[in-house]
């Protein structure tokens, strides 16, 4: 009997020890994503910042990265999902660059698509250009990406420019002043609110926005408004299957051929 | 500087460029997409097309950047390699050959746009290279700046490579375009000749715009 209960001791010890490993291990892991901006409490329905969310899901917080050393600014190179060789500029431009590294994995992933696809014209705080930035087609399904890819922001797979901004999870975004050349800010998010939030506390650091918060920099070329007038009539016309050169763009409504103005 | 290169066109891009090397879809083409514009017509065919810039690139722009070059800056640039059929390069129109690398000042015209739009000018080369047919098109934002870009724009001619075709098949079938309907022996000086145009009804950068070829 003795020896017995030693036995059980000694296994009790053992299986204690075991779950005590696995308990820190498990906190490991949550202090890891923790300090990703992942939270994966399922008692907590709402994370402080207002966003409510979904009991048990897996949120990405509004979170900036903690400050790393500063970096330049490189060039997006890479291909499309229609395989053609593409390069942005982003040093050197003339302009912000907002770099959306997302997968077609991630469920938090899948909303920023939705919104950059069809969410209609999406207004960047600082006027930046935005890109989408994907893995290659190693490690991405292209056929996936192509149908998530938004029709009129540029979508480059390029697993590099993940490696060159060291980006740590998806989605992830990275502002860049390209005149500077200058990584500005950059961090994670579930929403595309959120990243708004981020991208106007980093403009704001960088001395971008005025004391009422608009940013400082005159856009080159049309105004805004305008832009965004014109990617929604361009939007809705290829929603509508009218491609520029379509026959019917070159005619008059209601009219018949010949009554469209006198023969010249 | 950053290397672009697919379908047999090489070229290093300056700090402050961007392009894209494309191909658009032809008739029937499975995984054709709205950024490569749309699928061309029945019995066309299509080939390289190199849009190198200065600017941010709008996508689906034409072929010969209808849709970017009207929001070109006074120091901005767009050049253009559009690539024809090789049976082509028999027609007169391609008879210069080797990649253009040197233009000067004086080749900048306001009257060789698609559409004239003020205070711009472009210059327009066809010629053959690796047996293949080609028309350079370069636009520059301000004729009075041109002795400046022009100087730019050889940067970039100056690191452009083309390859055989046989040597750049990349597993796409091989293609065409439609023959240039400029190719008329006719026709005198082909580098005044600018491409006509059934371009974009909109000035703007519509997406998946299809082709500006003449």
């Amino acid at each position: 009997v003795a020896v017995l209960v030693v036995l059980l001791a000694v296994v009790v010890a053992l299986l204690a020890l075991l779950v005590a490993g696995l308990l820190r291990s498990h906190a490991e892991i949550l202090r890891a994503l923790h300090n990703l901006g992942v939270d994966m409490d399922p008692a907590r329905s709402d994370d402080g910042s207002g966003v409510s969310t979904a009991v048990g899901a897996p949120t990405i917080r509004s979170s900036e990265v903690p400050k790393r050393p500063s970096r330049s600014a490189v060039d997006v190179v890479g291909t499309t999902p229609e395989h053609d060789a593409v390069s942005i500029a982003v040093a050197g431009a003339q302009h912000l660059t907002l770099l959306a590294f997302l997968s077609s994995g991630c469920g938090s992933c899948l909303a920023f698509w939705d919104v950059f696809r069809d969410g209609g014209p999406v207004e960047v705080p600082g006027d930046a250009r935005l890109v989408c930035v994907s893995k290659d087609a190693g490690e991405e399904s292209v056929a996936v990406i192509r149908r998530l890819a938004p029709l009129d922001i540029p979508t480059v797979m390029s697993s590099k420019a993940w490696v060159d901004y060291d980006v740590p999870v998806a989605p992830f975004f990275v502002l860049v002043d390209g005149e500077s050349g200058d990584v500005i800010g950059e961090g994670a998010a579930n929403e595309w609110g959120q990243v708004q939030s981020l991208l106007h506390t980093a403009l704001d650091d960088a001395g971008m926005l005025d004391r009422k918060g608009n940013f400082k920099g005159g856009g080159r070329g049309k105004p805004k408004a305008d832009l965004l007038r014109e990617a929604r009539a361009d939007r809705d016309l290829l929603a509508a299957g009218i491609h520029p050169g379509d026959p019917s763009l070159f005619t008059l409504s209601g009219l018949e051929p010949d009554d469209q103005g006198p023969e010249r | 500087m950053t290397d672009l290169a697919a379908h047999g066109i090489e070229v290093n891009l300056p700090t402050g460029w961007e392009g894209r090397l494309f191909r658009r879809p032809s008739a029937g083409e499975v995984n054709a997409s709205a950024a490569d514009g749309p699928p061309a017509p029945e019995g066309e065919t299509t080939h390289a097309v190199l849009h190198a810039s200065t600017i941010a690139l709008p996508l689906g722009i034409g072929d010969f950047a209808s849709g970017a070059v009207d929001k070109l800056g006074n120091d901005d640039i767009i050049v253009v390699l559009f690539e024809y059929d090789p049976s082509s390069i028999d027609t007169p129109l391609f008879k210069s050959a080797g990649l253009p690398r040197v233009l000067s000042a004086d080749d900048f015209s306001p009257n060789v746009m698609q559409r004239a739009i003020r205070g711009q000018a472009g210059v327009q080369k066809f010629f053959n290279d690796q047996g293949r047919a080609f028309c350079l098109y370069v636009v520059i934002g301000a004729f009075a700046r041109r002795h400046q870009l022009v100087k730019r724009v050889n940067q970039v001619l100056a690191t452009l490579t083309i390859e055989p075709l046989d040597a750049s098949a990349d597993g796409t079938p091989s293609s065409t375009t439609t023959p240039p309907t400029s190719g008329d022996p006719s026709i005198g000086d082909p580098t005044t000749d600018a491409p006509s145009t059934t371009a974009a009804p909109t000035t703007t950068a519509p997406s998946g715009a299809g082709s500006d070829a003449p």
